[in-house]
């Protein structure tokens, strides 16, 4: 009766990994045996896995997300997108829970370069694919998000409307070069020059121009809000979070005269936008794209 | 004792300690100006000049010292006054030479009530975060008095503050680690954060600072009487006990208000009273007048170089402060161990 019954569940198993097709899949962090269609993937981070993965229409079975004692996971820039029904809290960017991993029997987990620390301990649950979101764009890695779940015909789609947007904004700007442009996020005590949601990138790709300020300064740095003349511009993007309250906390510094001083600020040239709206995603890169290309193609400003 | 009176009586109009005072506001002067001028930006004197005399809102370098860099400084001569009587007090009453706000878990044990607050009671407006800061304050000395016992040997004190320091410590790691998201910006005012300070804060605690400065001075008659030893103090018709208690709670009072604007800064309550002694013995006053001009000398220079050794990057004051007093605290035990 044991006999039997062992062999019928060798056989049960067989036939399940026989049904789970498998590919090698390759990056600049090595190769990885993944299923061909992976049925619950485990995302390591929400502002820009997450997110592309939804947009790719892969719904991720479990996700790190953002944790405040006694209040609900906030899956960052995904659920006023997305349903997120099903979706399972799995510890934060910093430190996956390993156990609420393992529970979820993942087939595939993706996560960031700074997250490879994490990929010889997470391999035992399942494999783990780390996308270099460090030195590659978000188109790039993008890329091999949607060649990893099989979702090649979606991204190409959203290739093609970000394409278009950046062919637009340079036949309706023909020299992007002279405008210049500071992305930049105001703390309470200093700021950093950051663009989230892909603002970086497609300034990039629009060829817009930074103040030599920008150009000067360093990413990652906190620098003293007295140092925010050398970075004004014709046009400054600043972004809120309301989860943290940050419009509020940097207030006074807005009502400053060195603020209002500003040639961007003085002209009504200044955006400010809320930092969880898009995502580190294609997404994210089409709708800062159209943001730019309504905000400085499509209406009359002033430059320096 | 009699003869202590007479000395002092004879000595007349005390030239050199006056002096001594006219120095130090001399070079807090120089400090301030230096304050203003170096920076994140270099902005040069005439600029500062031009800013505080003949102030011109288009020139935006004017605008950063007004705006910006006289407020900090403003909140550095509060913080470095405050910590520097309180230390003086905290030593006085403890009659212990490494008596400290900072090392005797007053500091952290505000900063952890302040933490909690903001995490079990986000209600409470931030206009309450003084009050939770002098309930730790409070609760912190009062748990290292019990530690220490009735007879307060240096020793047995220092261990409780040490125990009481690392409690609170912990206490507040946990609840950084529970919450990470939404403590986030906590972690920075942790560390004495002038910077990230401002006006509004100061406003908040200026009056218990004005009562809590004035009643230190209020008491020195008490503390000279003291000074001479408890049993000699009470035949002068001090109240020892209430001599006790109520310098504990302007120590309570004065650190709360620093970490309420600043965070936790260490040291500065340690180092300025030897410094301090260097110069004045005797007499509680002139002790806590140079203190108050030393404590604010040390951390407008603290300020400074918290903004300039590392520039562009700016660390935090109190670890400025940290850096100075820890060879002072070392070198004060080993002495002691000698």
């Amino acid at each position: 009766m044991f006999k039997q019954l062992a062999v019928v569940c060798v056989g049960l198993v067989g036939l399940s990994l026989q049904a789970k097709e498998v590919q090698t899949f390759e990056n600049e962090y090595g190769k990885v045996e993944v299923p061909v269609a992976p049925e619950c993937v485990v995302s390591l981070h929400d502002f820009s896995l997450t997110i592309q993965l939804f947009e790719l229409g892969v719904q991720p079975c479990g996700s790190v997300a953002r944790k405040r004692l006694w209040s609900d996971p906030i899956f960052r820039g995904v659920q006023h997108r997305f349903n997120t029904e099903g979706l399972t809290y799995v510890g934060s960017h910093k430190s996956p829970d390993e156990e609420a991993i393992a529970v979820l029997e993942p087939d595939l987990i993706v996560g960031l370069s700074f997250q490879s620390k994490f990929k010889a301990k997470l391999d035992q649950i399942a494999p783990v694919v780390i996308l270099p979101t460090k030195k590659k764009t978000i188109k790039e890695w993008a890329r091999q998000l949607a060649e990893l779940t099989g979702k090649s015909d979606r991204f190409e789609d959203q290739q093609k409307e970000y394409d278009w947007i950046i062919s637009e904004f340079k036949r309706l700007v023909p020299e992007p070069e002279k405008i210049t442009v500071t992305t930049l996020e105001i703390y309470e005590d200093n700021f950093q020059l950051i663009g989230r949601g892909g603002l970086d990138e497609v300034i990039a790709d629009m060829g817009l121009g930074r103040p030599q300020g920008y150009l000067d300064a360093k990413q990652g740095i906190n620098y003293s809000l007295e140092r925010i003349s050398d970075m004004d511009a014709d046009i400054i993007i600043d972004t809120y979070e309301p989860m943290l309250d940050s419009r509020e906390d940097t207030e006074d510094f807005r009502n400053s005269a060195q603020w209002k001083n500003l040639f961007a600020v003085k002209n009504d040239q200044f955006l400010y936008l809320n930092r969880s709206r898009y995502g580190d995603s294609m997404g994210g890169l089409i709708g800062s794209a159209y943001l730019l290309l309504s905000h400085v193609a499509e209406r009359d400003f002033k430059k320096q | 004792m009699r003869s202590t009176v007479e000395t002092h009586r004879m000595s007349g109009f005390p030239v050199a300690r006056v002096t001594g005072v006219v120095l130090l506001l001399l070079a807090l002067v120089i400090a301030a100006f230096l304050h203003l001028s170096l920076g994140a930006k270099e902005i040069d004197w005439m600029t500062v000049w031009h800013a505080l005399f003949d102030y011109n809102t288009a020139d935006m370098d004017q605008v950063i010292i007004r705006e910006s860099r006289q407020a900090r400084l403003i909140v550095s001569v509060v913080v470095g006054a405050s910590l520097a009587l309180a230390g003086v007090m905290m030593q006085a009453i403890s009659s212990n030479p490494l008596a400290d706000p900072g090392l005797l878990g007053i500091n952290s044990g505000a900063a952890f009530f302040v933490v909690a607050s903001l995490l079990f009671f986000p209600m409470f407006g931030q206009g309450y975060v003084p009050v939770f800061a002098f309930l730790g304050a409070a609760f912190a000395a009062l748990l290292v008095m019990m530690l220490s016992g009735w007879e307060q040997g240096s020793e047995r004190l220092v261990l409780a503050g040490v125990v009481v320091t690392a409690l609170f410590s912990a206490m507040t790691a946990i609840l950084l680690l529970i919450d990470q998201q939404g403590l986030e910006k906590v972690r920075h005012w942790l560390t004495g954060a002038i910077g990230a300070s401002d006006l509004k804060k100061l406003h908040w605690v200026y009056p218990y600072l004005i009562c809590a400065m004035v009643g230190c001075f209020a008491l020195v008659r008490s503390l000279n009487a003291f000074h001479l030893g408890e049993r000699v103090a009470a035949s002068l018709g001090v109240n020892v006990l209430l001599l006790k208690v109520s310098g504990l709670a302007l120590v309570v009072v004065l650190s709360g208000c620093v970490v309420t604007v600043a965070g936790p800064i260490g040291f500065v309550g340690l180092v300025v009273p030897h410094v301090a002694r260097l110069l004045v013995r005797n007499s509680y006053a002139w002790l806590f007048i140079y203190s108050l001009l030393i404590g604010t000398l040390l951390l407008i220079l603290s300020d400074i170089a918290a903004r300039v050794v590392l520039s562009p990057y700016e660390i935090n004051t109190g670890i400025i402060t940290a850096f100075v007093g820890s060879p002072v605290f070392i070198a004060l035990v080993l002495g002691r161990m000698k």
